[in-house]
């Protein structure tokens, strides 16, 4: 009752009209906190009803909205790497007509932006999007990228009255859910599962090979100088765990922290991961980086494409597997020695 | 006396702080490992982490506190500004471009190109001020000009670069990667500061008007190249090592300044001592928590409160 405090006293004694206004400001709080609570719950119930309403669409994206489409999307414009690459792989690559300059997987993807059937929207982040040319494609479904870089765009866009869907998965399972939804937004529901099924197999026999291993402290190099890693909230972070490891920085909270050559001896990893863009080889690791550090002792210095890691699509499990590999190769000696059988068989 | 008084405290405190910031650090090896290690018994990894990754950066962070302290005194007796900072030369956005270049196309050179580019760059901002009248403004309005230019044109360019965290870090300045190498380049830079000391005349000169500095036997137009050629020098090595330090040019001189008068027999000095200190302070903040924080930020955070508390203290005094 604090709040009405001012309507209810005046000259220290509480008017009759006072109270009845506070009581009408309560119920009519109370009739809009609670329909719009029964709105959200009916929401959810209508949307894991089904994808198919009378043949509508509909499904939840990642932010909580509901997007629904008469028909399979058939001109889709992508706005991150991530969603390129969940579009070709459940087979909605011809419906795709827009995509950023960041879209360089598959190599398809390449070929047709090269021969003019693909358009460039821009960048990433809002001020690099292009709004303008996402409208000139004729869009009728737009993926989108959550996390805040993009919100100017989305309110635009919708304002516009495009469909736009949020991608933002923050573990597997979130990819998991995003390929399929992406799958149904476009028509390939079945080629979504497979790749999904597909996928969970492929992390379970990599969950078998190195299930009861002890655990490998990672330091992961992200940049060289300053020399920076990655932090709690990042796919790589998530990777490393999936493939039997420990991110020694993986209590930190900034995305990629600015860390110090004394932690990393300190914390004396027992791998380490480069990328290829982290402008720092292999060899200069081992030889310029000190001894006390058991991966530079012990030549544990592993090269993975960054893409594989950060991009929460399809080919996250690529990276996985890679990790994990590098970080318990004894776990997969046979599976390299199966398929050299395999192949020596194959090819004879 | 407390001229003297400051010289004195500065003297004395500097290997005080230097040792206190050894012992402190991101992990556990903290005064005893330091005692171990001077005395040539402490672990291998306790040698390592002080001898090689703690040392060298202190050294460091001091020669550069120090290079910009002195390039700071000089730039404001040069534009006869208060406002002088060595930056207001266009190097800060010369070293800028180059190290965006560097991001782009060889990002092994960033310290050469941004070293480089900073040079020409006061090259070009020097040449256009001769053409005016080689006055302190033409040379403040024309650095401003060809600042802006190359921010625009590296902000331009920064669209292109996918390393965005790397290359924001980098324009705050930071000593993350600093060893002995980047010691070993800068030692010119303490070399040079020193010298700078038997130029104190000119420097007081500088602050006349050009007549008056004319007629007391200045060769104003000398004078003044020798100046920027070292202002140049110190704040590109500055640069080349730790990217660019925002505050320490402008505010160390001016602290200085209060506390041991506008002399510049006693402000070189003392703007180096307390330079070297303010940045090695400065960078032990910035790299004992679990993350680094960019130099810079710090510098400005510290700095700011510093100065306008001197500030505010000097007027009611007068």
């Amino acid at each position: 009752m604090y709040i009405l405090t001012p309507f209810a006293y005046r000259g220290g004694k509480m008017s009759k009209k006072a109270v009845a206004v506070g009581i009408i400001v309560v119920v009519i709080v109370a009739a809009i906190i609670g329909g719009y609570a029964y709105y959200a719950y009916e929401g959810n119930n209508s949307v894991s009803n089904g994808q198919s309403n009378n043949g509508k669409i509909v499904v939840k994206d990642d932010e909580g909205n509901i997007i629904t489409l008469k028909k399979p999307a058939s001109r889709v414009v992508s706005l991150a790497p991530s969603n390129t690459e969940i579009l070709f792989a459940v087979g909605a690559g011809n419906q795709v007509v827009g995509v950023t300059q960041f879209c360089d997987y598959p190599p398809i993807a390449v070929e047709r932006v090269k021969n003019g059937t693909l358009t460039v929207v821009g960048g990433f982040a809002d001020k690099y999007i292009n709004v303008e040319k996402i409208v000139s494609l004729k869009p009728d479904l737009v993926l989108a990228f959550g996390g805040g870089m993009q919100t100017n765009t989305i309110a635009k866009l919708r304002s516009l009255n495009i469909t736009v869907a949020v991608l933002n998965p923050t573990n597997i399972t979130g990819i998991y859910h995003d390929i399929i939804m992406v799958g149904e937004l476009t028509g390939h529901k079945n080629k979504a599962v497979k790749v999904v099924d597909s996928m969970k197999n492929k992390l379970n026999e990599i969950e078998k090979k190195i299930a009861g291993l002890p655990k490998k402290k990672v330091f992961f190099v992200a940049w060289n100088n300053p020399l920076m890693t990655a932090g709690n909230h990042t796919f790589i972070n998530y990777a490393i765990s999936l493939a039997g490891g420990i991110n020694i920085f993986g209590n930190e909270k900034s995305s990629y922290p600015i860390v110090n050559m004394e932690q990393v001896i300190a914390k004396n990893p027992d791998v380490i991961i480069i990328t290829p863009h982290c402008q720092l080889t292999k060899e200069e690791i081992l030889s310029n980086w000190s001894k006390e550090i058991n991966a530079v002792k012990n030549g544990q210095v592993y090269v993975i494409d960054d893409d594989l890691l950060v991009r929460p699509g399809p080919r996250i499990i690529q990276g996985i597997e890679e990790l994990a590999e590098d970080l318990h190769p004894n776990a997969f000696e046979n599976t390299d020695l199966e398929s050299a059988i395999f192949l020596a068989e194959a090819s004879a | 006396m407390r001229r003297f008084l400051f010289f004195i405290s500065l003297i004395i405190f500097t290997p005080l702080i230097f040792l206190i910031s050894l012992s402190l650090g991101p992990s556990n090896y903290g005064f005893s490992t330091v005692i171990a290690v001077l005395l040539s018994n402490g672990t291998p990894i306790g040698t390592t982490i002080i001898m090689e990754i703690r040392l060298p950066r202190i050294i460091a962070s001091y020669i550069v506190g120090s290079s910009l302290g002195i390039a700071g005194a000089s730039s404001q007796a040069l534009f006869k500004n208060p406002l002088g900072d060595p930056y207001l030369l266009g190097i800060s956005s010369g070293a800028a471009f180059g190290a965006v270049l560097g991001f782009m196309f060889f990002p092994k050179l960033i310290p050469l190109l941004a070293f480089i580019f900073s040079f020409i760059t006061v090259l070009i901002v020097y040449i256009i001020a001769k053409n005016v009248d080689s006055s302190p403004k033409s040379l403040i309005l024309a650095g401003v000009a060809i600042g802006f230019l190359l921010t625009a044109i590296s902000q331009y360019f920064i669209l292109y670069i996918p390393h965005l965290h790397a290359i924001y870090a980098w324009l705050l300045g930071s000593f993350s990667t600093v060893g002995w190498k980047s010691v070993y380049l800068l030692i010119p830079a303490l070399a040079i500061s020193i010298l700078t000391f038997p130029l104190y005349k000119w420097l007081n000169l500088l602050l006349l008007s050009d007549e008056e500095s004319h007629s007391l036997g200045l060769d104003v137009g000398v004078a003044r190249t020798v100046i920027i050629l070292i202002i140049t020098i110190l704040t590109s090595l500055s640069v080349a090592v730790a990217g660019i330090i925002g505050f320490v040019g402008l505010v160390v001189p001016h602290i200085s300044r209060l506390l041991v008068g506008a002399n510049h027999k006693y402000l070189l000095p003392s703007s180096l001592l307390f330079g070297g200190i303010f940045l090695m302070i400065a960078d032990t903040i910035a790299r004992i928590g679990s993350m680094e924080i960019p130099v810079g930020i710090i510098t400005a955070i510290m700095g700011s409160p510093l100065f306008i508390y001197l500030l505010v203290r000097s007027r009611v005094k007068n």
